[in-house]
């Protein structure tokens, strides 16, 4: 069993890493793609701009001030969820739990594996559950609660008024409710876990000493559930929207705010010189199926 | 309904109720004085596909056997199977993959969609469900996922053709505005959905509305212009033009054309010199008394900014914007000026920026800066009394939203529009026209109906309560549409409703009023009637 847990955790760690970075070199990787970009940063500027987004005023957007402002709108959504709570004070505030609950457990988790490093790289063989707890004990509790209070407080609210509203339940797959249930499952159980089994984590601690050291530490078996449910979160959230947290930025500063003139010389135009080189295979009558981008722009019939 | 029913045969999935549809304000909040959409006959019904609301825009026709019926969804697929790849579709991969997987369907866009919203919320016009049902049958039938992925992530969908029918309709049912993308905490775009389905119905299956496709963007690069003005015709119309114009201001102007190395090309939608000449008259008009150095081409496609390539077809697209900036470069121009078409903006000035490379890089940008540059800079006399009657602005949504020009037109009426009045919302906020995307011009069956009715109900709402407090005839009042095809929206519109006659609500463009204003004018420019 403890084997066992060792092993899944390692494999939901590298599992998550892989399928990220994954994530990550596809949109990295992506061609470059004709402008579509939204001019609604400038809401929160005051500057009248005349030309729009051309050459004429490329200057003031690839300007500090410009990006700032693109920054700023993106932070609030980032931190605050500005545009949920604008829109729906309920949900957000039951989304915003949920994620305060969801960075929590990965901070809290964090601070556990560090603790535990740091007791292994210590060399320290006569490790006990007291001594693990180490100095950030009282952050670990306090993070502890918080994740495990905001994760079933928020998860179950997401999940009511998921199937409360027919507009949402519509469109929620079941893996959406399995997740909740998994985080509400995970926090229970943590919770159980903090007020009865093991108040500072120590057992959780050990059980990544045990990890770094090759030499599974017996954990009790709700810390073991807790562990397993935890674990399989993470091997959950790559099939999910999830990741949502890093693709966004590629879409707002990539696409969305991307106001990148084709200027000379520029990197742009190298990349666009690639891209109208590729051959195109569709087969409607009007394109000539095998002719590159730029050919096909330039067929007159 | 459920998602999925998109593919089940029946009649019609949703009907299109008069009682279900937004109410509007005085003298339009009685239901009896709205207008009933057009039904479709028979025999329409048995020759295209309708069964999705009961209209037709596209006129997809039925497959006359089973082969055909499979040729139909293998093509479909296969398109669909290109939109994935770099090479056939670099120009819109990047969004298209970010906006079908990382939909967390929150459904805050919904709010931001005019037809959704006008038609009482129909569940086959929400921002999210053309994006759903396409995720659902990209994870079926292009990655391929196994029965138990499918049923976890909800994508299980039955692919048919009464379905791909039905999706092609639907893509136009979104008039590609982006509100609801601007609405997305995430950056999903649900327009952009809608436009890569008209893609691969177009690029691949050869499928398009005629408007857009054969007299559209075909017509424009063969004859010269999607009107099917060509470039005889043009010169008839330039000697009209400078005719009425001697007639309306008492002189002759002579309207450059072909001017080798003049600093502007102006391109005017050709739509202006059909339906409203007065406006491309007033451009010729403002630029001669500011003594702007510019020319109009008369070469096949120079004189036509219109690129409807840009709502459905990036091969269309590029083509048509290539074709224009080398008439350009072989004016040896200094730069192309865009006339008030939205967009033509768009698609011009900004998108085909990554199509156009070299020397057909020419600077392009809009013609409201040099207008706004010519009024605040008093580079002409202008009277604003002559224009002292309630006046609003509708902003077109390409250019101000998905292009930021938002401030220019808005200088020039708050100077020479004493009773000027912004409707609500405004800006970079404001609804659609309800004839985005090519609607304006789809004249297909009871299609102009549904946009009359449904996707330009909202702006219609706008319209009448930005002047409820001189809703009576008695006084004229003036939407101002930068842009050729939401003033042929809201001329639509109007009609539609009697607008003009029940309430006294003109339209026109931008130029029109400059020139309304100028000081050596002896009888008003704008003439108030209905046309």
């Amino acid at each position: 069993m403890d084997i066992f847990l060792i092993l899944l955790t390692c494999f939901a760690y590298i599992f998550i890493l892989v399928a990220y970075s994954a994530k990550i070199v596809k949109y990295a990787r992506m061609p470059i793609h004709l402008r579509w970009e939204l001019f609604t940063a400038t809401k929160t500027e005051k500057k009248p701009y005349h030309h729009g987004l051309t050459a004429f005023e490329a200057q003031p957007f690839q300007s500090s001030r410009w990006r700032l402002s693109n920054v700023w709108s993106f932070l609030k959504e980032y931190l605050w969820f500005h545009s949920y709570l604008s829109h729906d004070k309920t949900y957000w505030c039951f989304l915003y739990i949920a994620h305060i609950g969801f960075v929590s457990l990965i901070i809290f988790q964090a601070v556990c594996i560090a603790t535990a490093l740091g007791t292994f790289l210590a060399h320290d063989q006569t490790i006990t559950a007291e001594r693990a707890t180490g100095s950030l004990v009282a952050l670990r509790i306090l993070l502890a609660i918080i994740s495990f209070a905001a994760g079933i407080i928020g998860n179950i609210g997401l999940m009511v008024y998921r199937i409360s509203h027919r507009d949402l339940r519509l469109y929620t797959p079941p893996l959406t409710f399995i997740g909740y249930c998994i985080s509400i499952c995970t926090c229970l159980i943590g919770f159980i876990l903090l007020l009865t089994n093991d108040p500072h984590f120590s057992g959780y601690v050990l059980f990544f000493v045990g990890m770094f050291q090759i030499k599974p530490i017996a954990v009790s078996g709700l810390l073991g559930l807790f562990i397993f449910l935890n674990m399989l979160h993470l091997i959950y959230l790559p099939f999910t929207p999830g990741f949502h947290y890093v693709t966004r930025f590629f879409a707002f500063f990539n696409v969305l705010w991307d106001t990148r003139p084709n200027q000379k010389g520029s990197p742009v135009e190298k990349a666009i010189g690639q891209v109208m080189g590729k051959k195109i295979t569709w087969s409607a009558p009007h394109i000539k199926s095998g002719q590159t981008w730029e050919q096909a722009a330039k067929h007159r019939s | 309904m459920r998602i999925e029913d998109i593919s089940k045969k029946s009649d019609q999935i949703i009907k299109i109720r008069q009682s279900d549809l937004l109410p509007l304000p005085y003298p339009y909040n009685n239901p009896e004085k709205d207008t009933a959409m057009r039904e479709l006959s028979s025999d329409q019904r048995e020759r295209y596909e309708a069964s999705l609301d009961g209209v037709i825009g596209v006129g997809i026709q039925r497959p006359s056997s089973k082969a055909e019926e499979e040729l139909f969804i293998h093509k479909f697929l296969s398109g669909l199977a290109k939109l994935f790849e770099k090479e056939n579709n670099w120009t819109f991969l990047h969004p298209l993959y970010h906006s079908l997987e990382y939909c967390v369907k929150c459904q805050i866009c919904n709010d931001s969609c005019p037809a959704y919203i006008a038609s009482g919320r129909k569940e086959i016009y929400r921002p999210t469900y053309r994006p759903e049902v396409l995720r659902r049958i990209v994870d079926k039938y292009i990655k391929k996922k196994n029965r138990a992925s499918l049923k976890l992530t909800g994508s299980d969908i039955e692919l048919n053709w009464t379905l791909i029918a039905r999706l092609g309709e639907l893509a136009y049912r979104c008039t590609l505005c982006r509100k609801c993308t601007q609405a997305c905490p995430l950056g999903i775009d649900n327009g952009l959905i809608s436009h890569e389905i008209r893609k691969v119905f177009s690029q691949e299956m050869g499928i398009a509305p005629k408007e857009l496709h054969e007299q559209g963007t075909v017509q424009q690069l063969k004859v010269g212009s999607s009107t099917g003005i060509n470039p005889r015709a043009l010169e008839n119309i330039i000697e009209f033009m400078e005719d009425d114009i001697e007639e309306k201001i008492g002189r002759k102007i002579k309207i450059p054309v072909d001017k080798k190395g003049a600093e502007i090309l102006l391109l005017h939608n050709a739509g202006e010199f059909m339906s409203w000449p007065e406006n491309t008259e007033a451009f010729a008009i403002i630029f001669d008394a500011a003594g702007i150095d510019w020319t109009l081409s008369s070469e096949t496609v120079g004189y036509d900014a219109v690129n409807y390539g840009v709502w459905y077809d990036d091969i269309q697209l590029a083509r048509v914007a290539t074709r224009q900036a080398e008439i350009a470069r072989n004016l040896g121009v200094k730069k192309i000026n865009v006339g008030e078409c939205g967009h033509a903006h768009k698609a011009m000035i900004v998108v085909a920026d990554r199509v156009l490379t070299g020397d057909l890089n020419i600077p392009r940008e809009s013609a409201l800066p040099i207008l706004r540059d010519i009024v605040v800079g008093d580079k002409i006399k202008l009277d604003s009394s002559r224009n002292n009657f309630p006046i609003t602005l509708h902003d077109p949504c390409n250019m101000v939203r998905l292009m930021g020009i938002v401030e220019p037109q808005r200088e020039i009426l708050k100077k020479i529009c004493p009773q000027f009045l912004e409707m609500e919302p405004h800006g970079v906020d404001n609804y659609c026209c309800g004839g985005g995307s090519g609607f304006a011009i789809m004249q297909s069956m009871n299609f102009p109906d549904w946009r009359s009715a449904v996707s330009g109900r909202i702006k219609l709402k706008q319209i009448l309560e930005v002047f409820q407090d001189t809703i009576s005839p008695d006084v004229k009042k003036y939407v101002c549409a930068p842009c050729s095809n939401c003033k042929g929206q809201i001329r639509d519109l109007l009609n539609y409703y009697n607008v003009w006659d029940e309430c006294g609500i003109f339209y026109g463009g931008l130029a029109e009023l400059i020139v309304n204003a100028m000081i050596d004018l002896e009888k008003p420019f704008i003439e108030w009637e209905w046309h």
